[in-house]
């Protein structure tokens, strides 16, 4: 009978699962590579890979010594490491998942370089100034300040 | 157990954070040792660091760098004991100072890179050995 209940609520957790996935829009795997979590972790939250296609990925890793105005610049052999992780798991890349709401908005060959400019988001944070105003958020891409389990992937709370 | 294993093992365990102490102690001497050598270098006036200059350094608005990041202030907050927040991203930023932070400056690399990169966004240039020193001398006595 225990084993029943354990059996039926394994099913049911699964379904759940892909409910979610199906909905598409509250998990992203997160980066799971050390060194992209440790280069890529330091000034803001590592982003999931699966928020923008490869080229994108590529398109930021060439450009990092004027990254958003910041000086990121890695040796060529991390940034070539880092560049292959983040490709492979890209919404379009051969173990990557993409959300499908936001990447219907992701021209075949546009290569966005933020998350926070697609029009998904935009909609998903249609919030008055005062709480992009907060201390404790500063900017929109902040995702951590607003979702504490986006580390892990998490975007529903 | 015997009592003497036991005692051994609660040696062993108060030991081991405090030798990690020394040893970061003594990795931040090293690093203040070869910043003296370079402001001897360039200034053969230079006698020790200030931790009244570091203040002044990490207090100021410079207003000379990134409108974001006026001062060290602005991410490493006025009390260098709290946890920062990144001006730019909002990520949380652990102390600066070594009182709440032991494992501070004592990574040659990780020293380096930070000086060089915040001192550029507050300051709009990187810090002198002399500054560098002046700063590491402050944090340590915080
Ligand atoms: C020196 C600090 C620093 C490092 C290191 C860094 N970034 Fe950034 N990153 C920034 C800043 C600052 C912004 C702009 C934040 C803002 O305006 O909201 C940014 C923004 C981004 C954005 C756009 C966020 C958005 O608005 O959607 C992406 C994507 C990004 N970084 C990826 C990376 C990757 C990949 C790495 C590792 C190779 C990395 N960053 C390393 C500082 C850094
Ligand atoms: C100011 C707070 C705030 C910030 C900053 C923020 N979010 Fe959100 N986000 C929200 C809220 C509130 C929702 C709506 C939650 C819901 O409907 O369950 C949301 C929804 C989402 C959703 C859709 C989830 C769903 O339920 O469909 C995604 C994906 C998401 N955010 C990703 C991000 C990412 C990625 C970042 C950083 C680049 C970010 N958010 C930054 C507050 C924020
Ligand atoms: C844009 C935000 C920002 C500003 C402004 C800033 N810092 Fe930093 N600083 C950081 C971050 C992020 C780290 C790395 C944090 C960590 O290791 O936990 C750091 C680390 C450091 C370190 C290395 C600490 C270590 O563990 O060895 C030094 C040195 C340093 N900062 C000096 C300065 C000085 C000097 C100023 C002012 C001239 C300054 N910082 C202003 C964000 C900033």
């Amino acid at each position: 009978m225990t084993r029943l209940v354990a059996v039926a609520l394994a099913i049911l957790l699964q379904v759940m699962a892909v409910m979610d996935a199906l909905a598409g829009s509250k998990y992203l795997p997160p980066v799971t590579d050390a060194l992209t979590r440790k280069a890529c972790g330091e000034c803001h939250m590592p982003f999931p890979p699966g928020f923008l296609p490869g080229r994108s990925w590529s398109a930021l890793m060439g450009g990092l010594d004027d990254h958003f105005g910041e000086d990121a610049a890695l040796p060529p052999e991390q940034a070539a490491q880092i560049e292959a992780y983040l490709v492979q798991n890209a919404s379009n890349g051969p173990n990557g998942r993409g959300l499908r709401d936001f990447m219907r908005w992701v021209a075949p060959a546009g290569t966005p370089q933020r998350i926070t400019e697609n029009p998904a988001f935009l909609r998903e944070h249609d919030f008055p100034d005062r709480v992009w105003r907060d201390p404790k958020v500063v900017t929109k891409s902040n995702c951590l300040a607003c979702h504490p389990r986006a580390d892990q992937g998490w975007f529903d709370d | 157990m015997t009592i003497r294993a036991l005692s051994i093992i609660a040696c062993t365990a108060l030991a081991l954070p405090l030798t990690a102490l020394a040893a970061g102690a003594a990795d931040r001497d090293a690093i203040l040792v070869g910043y003296a050598r370079q402001a001897k270098a360039a200034d053969s006036g230079f006698t020790t660091f200030s931790a009244q200059r570091g203040e002044a350094l990490y207090r100021n608005q410079w207003g000379s760098g990134d409108v974001r990041t006026p001062s060290c202030v602005s991410c490493h907050t006025a009390d260098p004991r709290q946890i920062g927040r990144n001006a730019k991203t909002g990520r949380l930023i652990e102390p600066a100072a070594v009182s709440s932070n032991p494992q501070r400056y004592t990574d040659t690399a990780t020293v380096d890179k930070h000086f060089a990169r915040d001192c550029k966004s507050v300051i709009g240039r990187d810090c002198t050995p002399l500054e560098r020193g002046d700063y590491i001398t402050f944090m340590q006595g915080q």
